[in-house]
């Protein structure tokens, strides 16, 4: 029974893994740039919560909760779509280790800003939500757990089904594939990136109001390392490939929580980051990636 | 030629007399104070100073040391090894103190350790908890407690108060604050007879510990000394909600401040304990005296505990020097080896490395605030 708990705690914090490994392979996908900052559009939702929940006491858990979501999907997504105008924009063009680095730089920027408004200590982030742990057969299992699978699982159906079903996921598709060829067919190419880099901001709130309701300690530089963990799920998964992020986070969530229950704590990242290094020997596209050649 | 054999007779005279002089006590006895009193730990340093000034105070006002007053010298060493060296140098050389308190933080206090026991001279810390200040030193002596102390004086909370046979802890394994509190635990607990039922590491700067906490649920015990800083220990108690770990939780000084970071303060209500050097909400006559007198003196309370070693620091330095009868450095070291007394943080005893054998005061939260429960005798 432990170790049915320990894969639904791995499947818990995978899917908040996997929700922002979205974002770093839709940008892949679209800009080859990984966007560094994209841990620390976390860090911006968790705090927008935080502020907006800690304002709104008045009101029911769940409808605070709820507010907090949206204004951290609208920050989030303004700060996405604001950090790819002004810092990667102007550089698209260029070598992509000048964007690289930029991004870099934008995500210091962030946890600065943070540490300045803020101060660098931990806050609490308050209690959102407080359902009794659910009884399933001899098992439980927390509300939170619960939710944030649920919601996860949703978006990224939601995502999947938006990419291809919708005209504006069509034109994400074909930047992807060429964006040269793409702008020559008349779409516009920016606006496909910002509406891009939205998406994943969008959804890096949700995970990052997930996030902070599992770990209620919030300080400016907690973006680094689940965007760390989740940029990995992404190559794991074969970056690039949207179902491969979800499989990449739950992956990953797993491997690090039986580490933790079964092996030792010490080897929990280790694990983790050793996979990837297997992966990339094995299959360096990822697992769910296509090998694809260049074209000359 | 006369004139120069006459004063070298004189001053030869002089100088018997000052060697042969009665080892009884002069009319102020000059003690040494070492402390950070500007700088980055100021607040340390004036929190010692205003706890032993109160002491002293208290002491000349009963008349002093059999009618001798003591004075205090003290010399800011501002946080930094060289300073302080300089600083005790002066203190020794200069001042000529009988004994010094200090110092405040485990560095200086480090620094003029091989010195002292060079010269000899008496020295007590009331804050430096490194293990290697007092460790060889028969002449440094200290008034807090070390972190294995007070893991050990927190599995004996345990079995006092709630019984407990079954009890687990989780730790930092990269951590030796942690790593000291731990072991310390498991091996007292294990000389209770309690039984260790899970010993589960958590890396510190985590924020998951809910597999860890899977494994110690599944194990049912009753307490979990939770051996982390208050950041980590909050989340291990949210967490341990979400994965129905119903424990009395437990904890060391580094728990102190967890009531500000938790998200939800009920959680702590009641079920967290933890141990600390002092508490300025005891109800003990001689905690309810002291921050009486030191409120009348400072026109506050204490805000730092170690106001109250401090006052003890100087507290057994005195009788010490009255036990002797005496100021010369043997005889005082001597007296304060077999210290036994009773300060504002209570029982007080030496073990071997000059480590005090205390009492622990154990504190919980009630309305998120941190409200003593009970003194812990060793």
């Amino acid at each position: 029974m432990t170790f049915v708990n320990q894969i639904i705690n791995g499947l818990h914090v995978g899917s908040i893994y996997a929700l922002i490994a979205l974002g770093y392979t839709m940008v892949y996908g679209i800009v080859k740039l990984i966007n560094f900052a994209h841990g620390d559009i976390i860090m911006v939702g968790s705090y927008t919560a935080m502020v907006i929940m800690t304002e709104l006491t008045g009101l029911p858990l769940w409808v605070g909760l709820l507010i907090a979501m949206l204004a951290a999907m609208l920050v989030c997504t303004t700060f996405g779509v604001v950090i790819e105008r002004v810092a990667y924009k102007p550089l698209r063009n260029t070598q992509r280790i000048a964007a690289l680095i930029t991004a870099i730089g934008v995500s210091l920027l962030l946890q600065n800003i943070a540490q300045l408004i803020f101060s660098p200590n931990s806050l609490p982030f308050p209690v959102a939500i407080r359902v009794p742990p659910v009884a399933i057969g001899e098992m439980t299992i927390s509300f939170i757990t619960l939710l944030t699978i649920t919601v996860s699982v949703l978006l990224m159906l939601g995502l999947q089904a938006f990419v291809h079903k919708t005209k504006i996921g069509k034109a994400m598709r074909a930047v992807s594939e060429d964006r040269d060829a793409a702008q020559l067919m008349g779409i516009n190419v920016s606006t496909t990136i910002s509406v891009t880099f939205a998406i994943g901001s969008a959804l890096a709130a949700m995970g990052a109001v997930l996030y902070s309701t599992a770990y209620p300690i919030i300080i400016p530089t907690m973006g680094a390392m689940p965007g760390l963990k989740a940029f990995i799920a992404a190559v794991l998964g074969g970056i690039g490939v949207l179902p491969g992020a979800m499989l990449g986070g739950f992956l990953m969530g797993v491997a690090e929580s039986l580490t933790n229950g079964y092996i030792s704590s010490q080897w929990g990242d280790a694990v983790v980051f050793g996979i990837l290094i297997v992966v990339l020997l094995v299959k360096p596209s990822g697992i769910l990636g296509r090998r694809t050649s260049e074209k000359v | 030629m006369k004139n120069r054999k006459f004063f070298a007779i004189i001053i030869a005279v002089a100088l018997t007399i000052t060697m042969l002089a009665p080892a009884a006590l002069a009319d102020t006895i000059k003690i040494g104070g070492l402390a950070p009193l500007t700088g980055p730990v100021a607040q340390y340093g004036i929190a010692v100073q205003e706890g032993v000034d109160l002491y002293i105070e208290l002491l000349n006002a009963r008349g002093g040391i059999n009618g001798s007053l003591v004075e205090m010298v003290w010399e800011d060493e501002r946080g930094d090894v060289t300073e302080a060296v300089n600083a005790f140098n002066k203190l020794v050389e200069q001042d000529k103190v009988v004994a010094i308190i200090g110092s405040v933080t485990s560095g200086p206090s480090l620094a003029v350790g091989d010195q002292a026991v060079e010269i000899g001279i008496p020295i007590i810390t009331a804050s430096s908890t490194a293990f290697d200040v007092t460790y060889n030193k028969p002449n440094y002596f200290r008034t807090c407690f070390l972190d294995p102390f007070q893991a050990s004086t927190m599995a004996n909370f345990a079995r006092d108060e709630f019984g407990a046979q079954k009890v687990a802890v989780i730790y930092d394994n990269s951590n030796d604050y942690s790593l000291g509190l731990a072991e310390s635990f498991r091996a007292q607990a294990e000389a209770n007879g309690q039984d260790v039922v899970a010993y589960e590491a958590g890396a510190g700067g985590n924020v998951d510990f809910k597999a860890q906490l899977t494994n110690i649920a599944a194990q049912e015990p009753e307490v979990l000394y939770v051996a982390f800083y208050y950041t980590e220990a909050a989340l291990v108690v949210a967490q341990a909600a979400e994965v129905g770990l119903d424990v009395k939780f437990l904890g060391g000084d580094g728990i102190s401040g967890i009531e500000n970071v938790i998200s939800d303060v009920a959680l702590l209500e009641n079920s967290f304990f933890y141990s600390d050097h002092f508490a300025s909400d005891a109800t003990t006559e001689a905690v309810v005296d002291f921050i009486a007198d030191f409120t009348a003196k400072y026109g506050r309370a204490p805000t730092i505990v170690f106001s109250a070693t401090a006052y003890d620091a100087a507290l057994v330095l005195c009788e010490a020097i009255e036990a002797a009868g005496a100021t010369d450095f043997d005889a005082v070291v001597e007296a304060m080896k077999n210290t036994n007394t009773e300060g504002v943080t209570g029982k007080l005893t030496f073990d071997e490395n000059n480590n005090p054998t205390k009492s622990a005061f154990i504190m919980t939260f009630v309305d998120g605030n941190q409200t003593f429960v009970k003194q812990q005798d060793p």
